[in-house]
């Protein structure tokens, strides 16, 4: 299956659907070891029968506006709305992808987001999975959408 | 204790991260621990260091984080290692994932035995600077500091949502009659 077509067509749906923001979709990454700066970061876990997390990169900037457009509200700095804003754009970005990656993505569950919001950040999975980055520009700034898939 | 508005509680769920948290010390990493009182989240500011990340879904959704300063990181790692680590690196990171691994393992088995199975996702770890983290709107987050013999602290983080009564109602109501 082509996992990076699966990114990016989840992640221009939400962006166009939830969001109303404009996206546009760039190629994979080659080296996915990235230092986020300024940026905040939603998870979520997979579990079932594919095991992974997916994750969501954002500079603070974007962040806010990100969260002002999804939430309808001025967003002035880093707070709890934008936590939960990217946390939930973490949750429906995994939750198509599921359906993406089994059939209807009944056997695969998601686990509760987590963010985590940095200066300067690295993101390391094992090295049993397989990682797939795809960056995305909106705003005039760059966010990433990141999957990792334990090799089976 | 903490009670994310109107969220349905797990009774027990701090006892559970205890006992997690301390069988994985005593017998993999080998440092005697003083835990603290668990709190709600707050949305805190973290010293750098590395967290390990873990997903649970099933009966119910969670997430656990396990937040290592620098310092606190380097001796989980040496003591698990059996070799002097004194810098943040590849080793450290798969330390700490690996800790958060068995840990929720830990709880996976402590929920089980609660009537709720759950399965885990994959560690991820963060190493950053200037790190914050919360709690999540709509779910119950449980903050549990640990004090390591000889100097350092880390922070546990459980996150966790139960279904809705009516869902769950339906669920046993299924599994009644599957039983039946």
């Amino acid at each position: 299956m082509d996992l990076v077509r699966s990114i990016q067509e989840t992640t221009l749906e939400i962006f166009g659907t939830m969001i109303m923001m404009e996206v546009v979709a760039e190629e994979p990454l080659g080296e996915p070891s990235l230092l986020y700066r300024n940026s905040i970061s939603g998870m979520v876990g997979l579990a079932g029968t594919a095991r992974g997390g997916l994750a969501v990169h954002v500079p603070w900037g974007l962040a806010r506006a990100i969260t002002g457009s999804f939430l309808g509200i001025e967003v002035e700095e880093i707070n709890e709305d934008v936590q939960d804003a990217i946390g939930e754009l973490a949750n429906m970005l995994a939750g198509n992808i599921k359906s993406a990656l089994s059939g209807n993505g009944k056997d695969i569950e998601l686990s509760l987001p987590s963010t985590i919001s940095g200066e300067e950040y690295g993101i390391h999975c094992g090295d049993d999975s397989e990682i797939t980055v795809v960056p995305f520009t909106s705003n005039g700034q760059r966010f990433y959408v990141e999957l990792q898939l334990e090799r089976v | 204790m903490g009670r994310a508005g109107r969220e349905r509680v797990l009774s027990g769920v701090d006892e559970m991260i205890l006992a997690a948290v301390t069988e994985v010390f005593d017998s993999m990493v080998m440092l005697q621990l003083r835990p603290g009182q668990a709190t709600s989240c707050r949305y805190e500011k973290m010293p750098s260091g590395v967290s390990g990340l873990l997903g649970l879904a099933g009966e119910m959704k969670a997430i656990l984080v396990i937040h290592c300063p620098s310092p606190v990181a380097c001796r989980i790692a040496s003591s698990l290692l059996g070799e002097e680590v004194e810098h943040i690196d590849a080793d450290v990171e798969d330390a700490v994932g690996e800790i958060v691994n068995l840990v929720a393992g830990g709880m996976k088995d402590r929920l089980l035995e609660a009537g709720k199975k759950v399965s885990l996702a994959v560690p991820t770890t963060v190493r950053g600077r200037g790190v914050l983290v919360s709690g999540l709107s709509g779910a119950v987050c449980l903050l549990m500091p640990f004090d390591v013999d000889g100097g350092g602290r880390f922070w546990v983080e459980f996150k966790y949502r139960l279904p809705s009564p009516a869902a769950e109602d339906q669920t046993s109501a299924e599994a009644a009659r599957k039983q039946g």
